[in-house]
């Protein structure tokens, strides 16, 4: 700031603040962080090892984080063990996943994010009560309206549809798109619809590709909680053809005799969509915040 | 291309705002027309109405012949250029000034070719592949302007396309835009609230207040004969002196305005000039005195010079700009207090009551001291004249 030559002398004060943290202060950050990450990423590691060692070295302790005598023998008893019509087959499960899954996520990205934008951008009469009905289901746990659910959907038991029908339509994820659209800029949209584009491909064209962010997070949260659906597979399932990864796995676990290398690797492929779901969609998204120069 | 009539058109928000009480204008077909006025006239209000992105409330605008209120913007083949530009920040520069081309389903050889040639038309060519964030505010300007002329629309639409660029950029690309408006020939209309864009850039320039148009006319006809107060203080710079006074005629068919202690003096030639003014009642009347229109005379002598102090001198290279301490009341009109800047309040106050800091150009620049009296000539045959309404005496004017 100010110009005023400096007395004579006075040695010129060399600034060093503001440079960043110091050095300790850096230490404690990695130091939270690494203990952070011990405790987040342990129970995986411990799985995943334990998942390609033999029955008796899987429960031994921090021993069990020791990769030895390692092999793929779990992963191959798991099949041996579904394979049968009684017991259902692995890749039946997990098929019924995977179509589940995808389906309510995909499904769930174009109906909700095509509700949000008409709640964020078209007028029509209505439109503030609907969306506040929106806001409120938000709030409504699924356990509530399950039993209802039951009866109305009775008759569709042992299907693919039953699980996803419930699951497309969802108010958090329409909820989740509505803020992010309504924080763009509107200039755009028009700008657009001057351009000549209906609300259609303003739609795709303009708030779609602006949108990557909302759309990572809401496919990540969504295939989370399809991925690890429970309660409602349990209502409406009882062939094994029909059941999902996370049903089997509890059936998995109770069956005798309880292996803990195979439990662990029926929990390894259960686990690893998730994390490559997250993984991919985390990347994007983290891209498409940094390169979001919305103004223009 | 297309004529554009607004025929009393008026725009009532939801909130109950009335933005335009109605608007009757018509703007030919290929003409470059600018709305001007303080912030909070109308003037977004009314290109957004003709874009189509906001509801007529009443009234009808007409595109070419064709009515064009219940049609969406898509259907009323406007192009408009954004203040903050609107680029779609996840397009390239050739994106983006195709999406239009796209949007009519044109072949896409056709659409590279139109875009090629509007980029060529901008200096635009080097930069058509990448995106608007690596762009400087001058290259987006271009690009929002690129954007619209690829369409070969029926009109143009810019709201303060200029604003958001630097004062050397403005005035360069002010000319650029005014010269790309007449080799292409559009219906132009143009949105700013700088009377100086106004005034160099319209073939006529429409003077907005309150969502009405005061005045609509050639930019040399507005600054040599503003219809009101208001067109008065608002065009010129620097503005208008505007002060009230008092009317006397004489016998020999002259007029004489008080001006403080002193009078000034309209010879009878230049009474007959003016309508209406050889039979205008004696008493109160609001005068006006544009700054040029004085003249620093320290020998003068008679019944056009008046004496005045120096309040604050700029020195302008060519011309300077002689603040001075006046006898007279400045003219209280509330439109023309619209427009007046804080420091011309503050002057004001100064200056204490019965007097008013007007301004005088002088050209070629005179040095004088502050506080200094001096004694100025006013070019009375260049005075304007308002009645208690506001409204100006002389030539006959069309809204
Ligand atoms: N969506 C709206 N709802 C209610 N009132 C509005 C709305 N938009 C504008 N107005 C009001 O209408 C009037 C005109 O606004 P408008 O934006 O047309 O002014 P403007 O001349 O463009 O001003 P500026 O130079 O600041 O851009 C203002 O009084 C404004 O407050
Ligand atoms: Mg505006």
């Amino acid at each position: 700031m100010s110009t005023r030559p400096q007395p004579t002398g006075t040695a010129p004060v060399v600034v060093t603040a503001n440079q960043g943290p110091s050095a300790a202060r850096k230490a404690v950050n990695y130091l939270v962080l690494i203990v952070l990450a011990v405790f987040f990423i342990a129970p995986i590691l411990y799985m995943f090892i334990g998942s390609l060692k033999p029955a008796d070295k899987v429960l031994n302790g921090l021993a069990g984080f020791i990769p030895e005598s390692l092999s793929l023998d779990n992963y191959a008893g798991v099949f041996a063990r579904f394979n049968s019509e009684a017991t259902g087959y692995f890749y039946n499960f997990y098929l019924t996943s995977l179509i589940v899954s995808v389906v309510i996520v995909i499904g769930g990205l174009v109906v909700n994010s095509m509700a949000a934008y008409a709640f964020a951008r078209l007028r029509w009469r209505g439109r503030d009560a609907v969306m506040l009905a929106v806001i409120l289901l938000v709030i409504v746990p699924f356990e509530a309206i399950a039993v209802p659910l039951f009866y109305l959907l009775n008759g569709s038991r042992n299907t693919y549809y039953v699980q996803f029908i419930p699951f497309v339509a969802n108010a958090l994820s329409i909820y989740l798109f509505y803020t992010f659209f309504v924080g763009l800029p509107k200039q755009l949209d028009e700008a657009a619809r001057v351009d000549g584009a209906g609300p259609w491909r303003t739609f795709l064209y303009i708030i779609v590709p602006m949108s990557k962010p909302v759309f990572a997070s809401v496919t990540i949260l969504t295939f989370l909680s399809s991925w690890g659906s429970f309660l409602w597979p349990v209502m409406m399932t009882d062939q094994p053809r029909y059941r999902p990864l996370p049903l089997e796995i509890s059936v998995f676990q109770g069956q005798p005799p309880t292996d803990w290398g195979q439990i662990f690797a029926f929990g390894v492929m259960f686990v690893l969509p998730l994390l490559i779901v997250f993984l991919v969609f985390q990347r994007w998204f983290v891209q498409s915040v940094a390169s979001s120069g919305l103004k223009g | 291309m297309a004529s554009i009539t607004y025929d009393k058109v008026r725009k009532v928000y939801p909130d109950g705002t009335e933005a335009i009480p109605a608007i009757d204008l018509e703007v030919k077909d290929g003409e470059f027309m600018v709305f001007v006025g303080p912030s909070g006239c109308g003037k977004s209000t009314a290109l957004r109405m003709t874009a189509g992105l906001e509801d007529i409330s009443s009234g009808r605008l007409y595109i070419g012949d064709d009515v064009v209120n219940a049609k969406s913007p898509q259907e009323r083949d406007i192009a408009m250029v954004f203040q903050d530009y609107a680029l779609y920040p996840h397009m390239t520069v050739r994106q983006n000034m195709g999406f239009a081309l796209r949007m009519m389903r044109l072949p896409s050889d056709e659409i590279r070719r139109r875009v090629d040639e509007a980029a060529e038309r901008l200096s635009l060519t080097a930069l058509l592949e990448r995106t608007p964030k690596n762009l400087s505010g001058g290259q987006r300007q271009r690009v929002a302007m690129g954007r619209a002329i690829v369409r070969q629309p029926a009109a143009f639409l810019m709201d303060e396309p200029l604003s958001n660029l630097d004062a050397k950029l403005r005035v360069q690309m002010r000319a650029e835009i005014d010269a790309l408006q007449h080799q292409l020939g559009v219906t132009t209309l143009y949105v700013t609230h700088d009377q100086v864009e106004a005034m160099t850039m319209g073939d006529r320039v429409a003077v907005m207040k309150n969502g009405r148009i005061q005045q609509c006319a050639p930019p040399q006809e507005l600054y040599e004969n503003p219809a009101n107060v208001f067109v008065a203080g608002f065009i010129g710079s620097p503005k208008m002196n505007l002060f009230h006074s008092v009317l006397r005629h004489d016998p020999d068919g002259s007029v004489r305005l008080k001006f403080g202690p002193q009078d000034l003096h309209i010879s009878p030639a230049s009474v007959a000039r003016i309508r209406g003014l050889g039979t205008y009642p004696e008493g109160p009347i609001t005068v006006g005195l544009r700054p040029e229109s004085l003249q620093y005379t320290p020998d003068a002598s008679g019944d056009r010079s008046i004496d005045v102090t120096v309040n604050v001198v700029e020195m302008l290279g060519n011309e300077s700009l002689i603040h001075f301490v006046a006898p007279v009341e400045q003219a209280s009109d509330a439109d023309v207090r619209d427009r007046a800047q804080a420091s011309d309040e503050e002057e004001s106050l100064l200056a204490g009551a019965g007097s008013s800091v007007m301004v005088a150009r002088l050209v070629p620049p005179v040095r004088l001291a502050e506080g200094q009296g001096v004694r100025l000539t006013v070019d009375t045959d260049r005075l304007y004249l308002f009645d208690a309404q506001g409204q100006a005496l002389g030539p006959a004017r069309t809204p």
